[in-house]
């Protein structure tokens, strides 16, 4: 059941690609709906400045309008997405640590969250996983925020890495064990 | 990037709505542009084609003369070259502009190609008139295959939008 409803969303994702790639205006309306929140999310755990994950998602989109006619396989394009944006990160992260004034963390430049509205005690915890995240290696931090915050699937997160599952499947294993070890780091701090 | 607009983010999602991030897709998109590219490479082709013509069949040219219609052919052999990039790179044509644009450009190479053929005949004579037609025809056989292969791919994606419609019955019209 479960994999009938994902085949058909896999369809319905591919027919959106392949419509754009005939030039259906309407068709790209549907298609940022469907994956700039992904999109953002992916590029936010990365680079957790909300002005910059912005900029750097309106980026991949210029790339994605650029290079979709010569996407040749439509049904990959979520891979496909995902690996634009994340050399739009690291065409980003290179040049901030080209800048000898940069804030060496990005996390505290963010700008406040809307405390009225959100749960306060869930906004913390989110707001430690994403202080504790921005403590990963580029390389840990990424798995993490392609498969448990894009909600990719460990094969396309795989592809997108250009690694081996099994690579995948161990910088998974250590970012965790990592992302824990400063989660109760912090803990015994407070 | 600019840093100084307002920023709407917070951690749960993104400051710019679907409809601002296609704003600014929009230029990207513009067929409008696309058009304005593809006039200035049939642009290049008429003034490449007809100054080499003229240049080629015109004799005992002087040096400056020379000179300057191998600038107007650079010149138009420039534009030609931008308007190859812009149109592969930077505002790329998909499916169905393609075709509309590589059946243009069979047409007006055709055109052009025949015009500066017989210009070239009846001004040079019989060998000036015999390498015009051959460089034509590389022109039109090249847009040809272009054209060909656009609608190729375009025929293709038509095809997959209707198993994927037919397949899945996603109530969209092939």
């Amino acid at each position: 059941m479960a994999t009938a409803a994902a085949d058909e969303r896999a369809a319905m994702d591919e027919l959106v690609v392949v419509r754009c790639q005939l030039g259906e205006r309407a068709a790209f309306g549907e298609l940022v709906d469907r994956w700039h929140r992904p999109l953002w999310s992916f590029v936010h755990r990365m680079v957790p400045n909300p002005a910059r994950s912005d900029d750097l998602a309106q980026e991949t989109w210029l790339r994605v309008v650029r290079g979709l006619p010569g996407l040749a396989a439509p049904d990959r394009f979520g891979a496909w997405l995902f690996t634009l944006a994340r050399r739009a990160v690291y065409d980003e992260l290179r040049q901030s640590y080209r800048q000898v004034d940069s804030d060496p963390l990005p996390a505290a430049e963010e700008s406040g969250p809307d405390t009225g509205t959100d749960d306060f005690g869930r906004l913390l915890d989110r707001l430690e996983l994403q202080s504790a995240l921005a403590e990963l290696e580029p390389r840990e931090r990424e798995v993490v925020a392609l498969f448990h915050f894009a909600d990719l699937p460990l094969s396309d997160v795989a592809e997108i890495l250009a690694v081996p599952p099994g690579t995948v499947k161990s910088r998974l294993h250590r970012a965790r064990q990592q992302l824990s070890a400063v989660l109760h780091h912090d803990e015994e701090t407070d | 990037m600019d840093d100084s607009r307002t920023n709407r983010s917070t951690h749960d999602g993104p400051g710019r709505s679907t409809d601002e991030v296609l704003a600014v897709l929009d230029r990207e998109l513009s067929w409008s542009d696309r058009l304005r590219y593809l006039a200035v490479g049939l642009a290049g082709l008429v003034v490449a084609a007809i100054s080499a013509s003229l240049w080629a069949t015109e004799p005992a040219l002087p040096l400056r003369t020379r000179l300057a219609f191998a600038g107007i052919v650079l010149l138009g052999v420039a534009w030609m070259a931008l308007a190859a990039y812009v149109l592969t790179r930077r505002r790329p044509l998909y499916g169905t502009d393609r075709v509309l644009a590589t059946g243009l450009a069979v047409v007006a190479t055709s055109l052009v190609g025949i015009a500066t053929t017989v210009i070239a005949g009846i001004r040079g004579g019989v060998l000036p008139g015999l390498i015009a037609g051959a460089v034509t025809t590389a022109f039109v056989v090249t847009s040809a295959v272009l054209h060909l292969a656009a609608r190729r791919r375009r025929d293709a994606l038509l095809a997959r939008r209707r198993e994927l419609v037919r397949r899945h019955n996603l109530g969209q019209q092939p």
